[in-house]
């Protein structure tokens, strides 16, 4: 497969992550969004690696962003679930009470 | 030592040198030990935990600053550590003794809090997460690597979304939800960014040679493009415009003592991260100056005016710290070791004036059960011990003298002064100008809440412990480096002087 694609392949996730961050109101889905930005900067990150052959320290790179992720969406979803308990709704909008 | 030249060397000798280099790392090993400590003693006991948790903790503070002052002793310029992960120099072994005192204080804020004290000390929780966050940001100015960066700035974000969230209430769950999202985001384009300037240089070793030479020879857009992404980051730790939106909500929310860590040790540290990378990424295509410039001045700016017109104090605090921001980084703008002296100066002083607003803030809701500045009123002619306290850690805010605070504007505005004379770059005259008008605005709602203790009559009759004077006397504890710092300011400048700022490792 040529580099370009690889590239292009992480640039397309990446924007599509930050849309869906921008655009969906559910809090799980703007979670679901940031995981894809996460795995295009691991798609970028492998790719670029192959110039590295010596030291390989792009894919040790996304193997630690790998398992960052997954601590912060176990984070992020039990804040979810808290969220849930005291608004009933997982709704970015209605989750607005501090204001000033 | 390169990872390159690693490669040939064979594994007996990489061995030894991290297991050489493990001995430097001795007071995060100390941190990581008490957290162990920490979780075992309250697995094993069932009841009346607290003072035995209170124990742990503070014995593991106080041996991990006697480590970190027999460090500064025995560490004169920068060092490599494990292949040139970490990069240890007397920058980082001050900061950490400065945020260990930071956390000390924040504990001794804790338990002075009345009922959150039972929160606080009530299982490990908190302070696991507390000691978590303190190991994030220690190991935040130690390193130079792209992914040592990346996972101590996860480290202290993961702490501070749980800090957040921990303790029961509607406000904190939202506030928890915000902070999430906004720095999951920020992290994310951050690593996009890094992942780019791994493309371009091909190491993520920012004091690697390749990496210096590699990143002139790269076209001005994508490396500006790299770099506003990283930035962004870092930014949002630093809590600077235009990142800075989510640190209002938490800081209402939050329980006080973890607002006035989070206010302090990610921000410091991250300070630092920006400094290593703005100096190492040293290409004429990037006009640093002209961009930290703006970014100061439009921190400066929003926070001081935003302030204005908060009607809670942990809030204003919160846009006050926007501000701060802004001014720690006039003392990277001016790109000089005066610069750097001084932005070191303001980062120790405001620690101390944190440390101390929110002791006091912490004090006052104990007395009255909310922050707002309407139950604040006339609370002085009952607490006038306090009440000057307030008034002085407000004026060191401000940045008036007789304060500490006086001297770090002082020394951070006359470096930029100097640099504008050395090269005579428009921008930072702007940042001199608002820098000045920004301290006139700051006036006005710092000094709100002195006036609102001392010159108002109560609205409602107000029930008092009778706690003044030992408050007072832990108040005054932390009050008084601030004035100290006025007078003899020389001797912490002394302290200063013997930092080499210097990020090549020879």
């Amino acid at each position: 497969m040529p580099f370009d694609y690889l590239l292009i392949l992480g640039a397309f996730l990446f924007c599509v992550g930050l849309f869906v961050v921008v655009t969906r109101k559910n809090a799980i889905l703007v979670l679901i969004g940031i995981e894809l930005m996460l795995n295009a900067a691991n798609i970028n990150l492998i790719a670029f690696s192959s110039f590295d052959p010596n030291a390989l320290q792009g894919q040790i790179f996304s193997l630690f962003i790998i398992t960052v992720a997954a601590a912060e969406a176990a984070v992020g979803l039990s804040i979810v679930v808290k969220v849930y308990k005291h608004f009933q709704t997982a709704d970015l909008d209605k989750i607005n009470e501090l204001k000033g | 030592m390169l990872i390159s030249q690693l490669q040939h060397s064979g594994l007996k000798e990489k061995l030894a040198s991290t297991s050489q280099d493990l001995w430097a790392l001795l007071p995060e090993i100390v941190i990581v030990s008490t957290i162990i400590l920490l979780v075992v003693f309250d697995l094993i006991f069932k009841k009346n935990k607290s003072i035995g948790l209170a124990a742990i903790a503070f014995a593991g503070l106080a041996y991990c600053f006697v480590l970190t002052i027999q460090q500064w002793h025995s560490v004169e310029s920068s060092k490599a550590l494990m292949s040139g992960l970490l990069n240890l120099n007397r920058l980082s072994i001050f900061l950490k003794g400065g945020f260990i005192i930071g956390l000390t204080m924040a504990l001794i804020t804790a338990i002075r809090s009345g009922d959150l004290q039972k929160d606080f000390f009530k299982s490990s929780e908190i302070l696991v997460m507390l000691f978590g966050l303190l190991l994030g940001a220690s190991f935040m100015t130690l390193s130079s690597n792209l992914l040592m960066i990346y996972i101590s700035i996860e480290v202290v974000s993961i702490c501070s979304y749980i800090l957040t969230g921990l303790t029961k209430g509607r406000k904190k769950a939202e506030a928890a939800m915000k902070y999430l999202i906004y720095g999951a985001v920020a992290s994310a384009i951050m690593l996009y960014g890094m992942s780019w300037l791994y493309g371009f240089t091909g190491t993520l070793n920012l004091t690697d040679q390749s990496f210096a030479i590699a990143i002139t020879q790269i076209p001005q857009l994508p490396l500006s493009i790299a770099c506003v992404m990283v930035m962004g980051g870092f930014l949002f730790k630093l809590g600077a415009f235009p990142l800075h939106i989510w640190s209002p909500d938490v800081y209402e929310a939050t329980p006080t003592p973890i607002v006035a860590v989070f206010s302090v040790l990610p921000k410091l540290a991250a300070l630092v991260i920006i400094f290593k990378f703005v100096n190492l990424i040293n290409t004429p295509l990037i006009d640093w100056e002209l961009w930290i410039g703006i970014l100061a001045i439009a921190s400066m700016t929003v926070g001081n005016f935003s302030a204005l017109w908060q009607k809670d104090i942990k809030r204003m605090l919160a846009y006050s710290s926007i501000a701060h921001a802004g001014f720690l980084l006039v003392g990277i703008l001016a790109f000089s070791s005066s610069g750097n002296q001084a932005m070191l100066f303001y980062g120790s002083v405001y620690l101390m004036m944190n440390f101390g607003a929110f002791y006091l803030v912490q004090i006052l809701e104990r007395q009255t059960g909310d922050t707002s500045f309407q139950s604040m009123k006339g609370l002085g002619i009952k607490l006038p011990l306090i009440a000057s306290l307030v008034l002085v850690v407000m004026i060191a805010l401000t940045g008036l003298p007789p304060t500490a605070g006086f001297n770090g504007k002082l020394y951070i505005f006359s470096a930029l002064w100097e640099s504008y004379q050395a090269d005579g770059h428009d921008i930072l005259i702007w940042v001199f100008v608002f820098g000045l008008l920004n301290t006139v605005v700051a006036l006005f709602y710092y000094l709100k809440l002195p006036y609102l203790l001392f010159f108002k009559t109560p609205q409602s009759e107000i029930s008092l412990d009778n706690k003044e004077i030992s408050d007072a006397l832990v108040g005054t504890l932390f009050v008084l480096p601030l004035l100290l710092l006025f007078f003899r300011s020389d001797w912490f400048v002394g302290l200063m002087n013997s930092i080499n700022f210097e990020l090549w490792i020879p």
